[in-house]
């Protein structure tokens, strides 16, 4: 992609931190085969700290993801996540290499035969030596095991998407954020959400509430409204205006304008059609049942595709009070809270793939007074 | 093997080489995920193409058209990123969803086809009015037998490439029945064309089927 194509002005290039389309030869995972991927050979990219098998950070998320998921080395969690590293879901934070290990153990245990297939790694420079990654990954397994979510083993087939955004320094993932559409796996498996949910609604309501404070305390934080800082010409100005124009000021029709006419959208459970109205719908079903709500975006980043398309990472969070039934069922009255990641395929400076993923179990769960709510 | 070659091996249920690990068909009604699950779905319905199917090639675009089946393909290279396999068969049971209640037109103006001329490089200037008339008669002159949709439809180009005088489209079709309780409708539809006679269409019957089947819920439960 020529860089005059896209030209970046900001202070990150003063600042000696990659600019958006900085180093063509990393390639996205987008096109490529298995077998592309994980050939081996001599660095793209300076990796300080990083193991000797990486190639570029591309390389480093798609290659650790196989080594401890497919590979099953679960034991390397501990030498690419930090100790004191932070993973946020909407379940809640967990934090540490040992609990990593052991949540990627138990989920093993349920779905041997589980399948990471990277979709995009869609990365930024975030300074001081720490790059930050939103892996698209659709996990593809067959329900063997008995499992807290999905419950008795099915033998189904269960494949959803995940994005796992990770900050990482030196061979470690240091902050992790992760969003799975949850919801579509409890429907795939033949399991009511709703039951699931309210199973582990009343599993929250035991022992010490104080576990939940970080609930309230990230909806303080998004009603505060302060966005992340997007560098000006950055592809993400274009999605970031869309949301905050849909999502704070209603203003749908004009946001959609952002989208191709004949834009692609996968939403969780299962969401799938084609056009701007479909993209409303999307919105709408969400905005209805949440009143007075805020939204904040958290992080960007982009990078090239093949034939001139581009990726756009967008991290954010949504607030608001389940006044409105519908899509949820009847009102609750509780404020709920909703974290997802959207990924976009730009083209020609529109919209035309827009892949969102939030954990819509974990808003039934708070729904049903889970998490805190 | 090249695309072409490829795809009629995976179209007769055999397992090749050429297909990228994170494809999506869209056929048989359904969704099918990975190499593993697409070889698994052509062999429960395997089709192997006659010597006069039409195939239809650009870059990143691969259709290929026989008789009342047609298959589109996105490619990188000569690897298979994404299928679309349409016509009869017998529809694999559907993923259960939620419905997205939506209005494709954001005006009182009827908008018959959604596209925009950027979306699709691979498609000349002179093939776009070409595209766009057969865009337009599928949403308005949709026949009976494809599925309901007496009251209102509407396509969306997902792909095209060609000139004036020759090449291919698909279009997803979001469609309403004119009972008093509407029928929602979807489907895939594929259009191959050539300068001179009228072009070849051919609709998913099995998909829009399916689609037909699935209960109506625009909620979680």
């Amino acid at each position: 992609m020529a860089a005059s194509k896209h030209e970046n002005h900001s202070h990150w290039g003063s600042l000696g931190m990659n600019l958006w389309n900085d180093h063509p030869e990393i390639l996205s995972p987008v096109g490529r085969s298995f077998a592309n991927i994980m050939e081996e050979g001599a660095r793209r990219q300076e990796l300080p700290g990083y193991e000797p098998v990486y190639r570029d950070f591309v390389d480093y998320i798609m290659r650790c993801t196989h080594r401890i998921w497919e590979e099953k080395n679960v034991g390397l969690c501990r030498t690419h996540y930090s100790e004191d590293c932070v993973m946020h879901t909407l379940a809640g934070p967990a934090v540490g290499a040992e609990v990593v290990v052991q949540n990627t153990i138990g989920a093993l245990a349920m779905s041997s035969d589980r399948q990471v297939f990277g979709e995009d790694v869609i990365w930024s420079d975030e300074g001081d030596g720490k790059l930050y990654s939103s892996h698209r990954i659709v996990s593809r397994s067959t329900h063997l095991g008995n499992d807290m979510m999905l419950g008795h083993a099915t033998r189904r087939e269960a494949g959803v998407m995940t994005i796992a955004d990770c900050l990482c320094r030196s061979n470690r993932i240091i902050e992790e954020w992760l969003v799975r559409d949850n919801l579509r796996a409890v429907m795939q498996v033949g399991r009511d959400p709703w039951e699931v949910a309210r199973a582990q609604a009343a599993a929250d309501c035991t022992g010490d509430q104080a576990r939940h404070a970080w609930r309230a305390e990230k909806i303080a934080d998004v009603k505060g409204g302060v966005d992340c800082g997007i560098p000006e010409h950055h592809p993400a100005m274009l999605p970031a205006a869309m949301l905050r124009s849909a999502l704070r000021d209603d203003l749908y029709g004009e946001a959609a304008g952002a989208l191709s006419p004949a834009v692609e959208l996968r939403w969780p459970g299962n969401r799938h059609g084609y056009g701007r109205g479909f993209w409303i719908g999307c919105l709408t079903q969400m905005r209805g049942a949440l009143h007075a709500p805020a939204f904040s975006i958290e992080h960007v980043a982009a990078r090239p595709l093949p034939q001139d398309d581009i990726a756009v990472a967008i991290r954010w969070s949504l607030t608001g009070v389940h006044a409105g039934s519908g899509v949820w069922g009847t009102a609750s009255g509780r404020e709920l809270l909703i974290m997802g990641i959207s990924h976009y395929r730009l083209r020609a400076g529109s919209i035309v793939e827009d892949a969102t993923v939030f954990d819509e179990l974990a808003v039934l769960r708070q729904i049903l007074g889970g998490l805190g709510a | 093997m090249n695309a072409p070659e490829i795809l009629a091996a995976l179209m007769r249920g055999e397992r090749v080489k050429g297909v990228l690990p994170t494809c999506r068909l869209e056929g048989f009604g359904t969704e099918a995920y990975g190499e593993e699950a697409i070889v698994a779905a052509f062999r429960c319905q395997p089709h192997s193409l006659g010597h006069d199917a039409t195939v239809l090639r650009a870059i990143g675009h691969l259709a290929m058209f026989d008789g009342d089946i047609a298959i589109f393909a996105d490619l990188h290279g000569d690897q298979i990123a994404r299928l679309w396999r349409l016509g009869p068969g017998t529809a694999q049971p559907r993923e259960p969803e939620v419905g997205v209640p939506f209005d494709p037109d954001l005006a009182q103006v009827r908008g018959d086809l959604f596209f925009r001329h950027e979306d699709h490089p691979a498609l000349a200037k002179g093939g776009q009015a070409v595209v766009e008339a057969i865009g337009r008669t599928i949403a308005r002159d949709w026949k009976p037998e494809y599925g309901p949709a007496a009251y209102r439809t509407r396509a969306l180009l997902l792909r095209a490439f060609g000139d004036l005088n020759g090449g291919a489209a698909l279009f997803a079709v979001h469609r309403f029945g004119a009972d008093p309780q509407r029928t929602t409708g979807f489907s895939h539809v594929a259009a191959a064309f050539s300068g001179e006679g009228k072009p070849l269409i051919v609709n998913d019957s099995t998909g829009s089927a399916a689609a037909a089947a699935m209960p109506w819920q625009p909620m979680v439960g």
